[in-house]
């Protein structure tokens, strides 16, 4: 019975602990909503390659860099709607994914493969292919693939930014290059 | 799998460098927010709107996403108004229910045989009322049981003065007590043979009920016997009082 209570007791301590020490984005956040834009200007700098890779996990490149704007516009005027001001980053995520689905519903499909077969030299091509392979993965592999091998982030990174557990990163980033491997091995193949 | 692709670390993979070189003109480059001008102000985030609120849910352990969430405080104020109608509702309900079973009892009361009980047991109880409260200032009108009729004309006179002092709601009391404690000699009498059909109607249920009750109804007959004693002296107070006043 005692160590049944001092269990309780210590459990309510560390969670009382997990409450107050949080990460520096709740602070900038809270900060943000106060109406202190070079706080929120701090939180795009911290989160903006991550909205990147996701945005350039669905959509064309050239188009990427004005939807990052859009994101962290829309970002900055639902400030107020976070709920929990320490997870920012996914929070923000999902604004990226629901934003690159709304550009599909608007933009004309033509667009879109005007921008992928752009560029002349070599290395480019062999990118813009490397990277139409990645984006054919399934989602889960595509999108921590793009926040590895494109935005340099490693994987506990992506796992602090995107709110996923470190072991699901891991898992996906294995089978993730597995497959990629497999069809870029299948692509030289054909070439 | 390789540490390098977890986290940059251990023997580096060659296919994973060469991706990374190649797809690494496709990483962001850092550009100034555009915030467009007089973007829109924002409104507190609901920690600040209402502190008070927020840090008692959190003491209470309400996990911070929904404390901060805009829809917890209406949310709260709803469940405790419905709270307040539910407790409302089931006060009035029962006092409707109580309200409603006394005049029941008071409406099976009304058979003529039960009303002839009633006249009896009313002049019995008269005269116990007055032999247990006041001895020492009716010591010649203390009536014993089936005591005279000069004695209990005095005894009605004088009641009837008092009677008529009491105030309305006091005279309404007086006969609601009567009536119950009438309901409560009824119960114990001996209760009639169960004729064919009749034992399980629920009034023979009730008479079953209220035999078995029978201490629990003689305490009750007493005290409102008492009560009824102590209006009637403070009414035939009042009269000599004001009896007094006027031959002053």
């Amino acid at each position: 019975m005692y160590e049944v209570e001092t269990g309780n007791l210590l459990f309510a301590e560390r969670r009382q602990e997990a409450a107050e020490v949080q990460p520096p984005e709740a602070a900038l956040v809270e900060a943000a909503c106060a109406g202190d834009c070079a706080a929120f200007e701090r939180l795009y700098e911290m989160y903006a390659p991550l909205v990147h890779g996701v945005l350039l996990a669905r959509v064309p490149y050239g188009e990427v860099a004005d939807l990052v704007q859009d994101v962290f516009l829309t970002a900055f005027r639902k400030l107020s709607h976070l709920r929990d001001a320490a997870r920012f980053g996914p929070w923000v995520a999902i604004i990226a994914r629901n934003r690159a689905a709304d550009f599909y519903r608007r933009a004309r499909q033509t667009e879109e493969l005007r921008e992928e077969l752009a560029g002349g030299a070599g290395r480019e091509a062999e990118a813009s292919e490397a990277l139409e392979i990645i984006r054919s993965l399934p989602e889960a592999y595509r999108e921590t693939l793009v926040l590895r091998l494109v935005e340099g982030m490693t994987g506990p990174e992506i796992a602090e930014r995107t709110g996923l557990r470190p072991a699901s990163v891991r898992v996906n980033l294995h089978r993730g290059m597995k497959l990629l491997r497999r069809r870029l091995g299948v692509k030289i193949g054909t070439v | 799998m390789s540490d390098y692709l977890w986290n940059k670390t251990g023997e580096p993979d060659a296919e994973a460098e060469r991706l990374e070189t190649l797809l690494g003109a496709f990483a962001h480059t850092p550009r100034p927010l555009e915030l467009p001008a007089g973007a829109a102000a924002q409104e507190p985030r609901a920690s600040a709107r209402l502190p008070r609120l927020f840090a008692v849910a959190q003491r209470a352990g309400v996990p911070a996403r929904f404390a901060a969430s805009r829809f917890f405080a209406p949310a709260t104020a709803a469940c405790a108004a419905l709270l307040l109608l539910a407790f409302v509702f089931a006060a009035s309900a029962f006092l409707r229910a109580r309200v409603a079973h006394e005049e029941r009892r008071a409406a099976s009361s009304d058979s003529p045989r039960r009303q002839n009980e009633l006249q009896k047991q009313g002049g019995e109880q008269n005269g116990v009322a007055s032999a247990t409260q006041e001895p020492a200032r009716h010591a010649p009108e203390t009536a014993t049981h089936g005591g005279g009729a000069k004695v209990e004309a005095g005894l009605v006179k004088d009641e009837s003065v008092a009677v008529e002092n009491l105030s309305n709601g006091s005279r309404q009391r007086r006969d609601l007590q009567l009536a119950s404690l009438n309901k409560r000699r009824q119960r114990l009498a001996p209760v009639a043979p169960v004729g064919e059909g009749e034992g399980f109607t629920i009034e023979a249920m009730r008479a079953r009920g209220a035999a078995s009750s029978l201490v629990e109804s003689t305490r009750l007959e007493t005290k409102e016997q008492l009560i009824y004693a102590l209006r009637l002296t403070g009414a035939k107070l009042r009269d000599v009082r004001l009896k007094a006043g006027q031959r002053n």
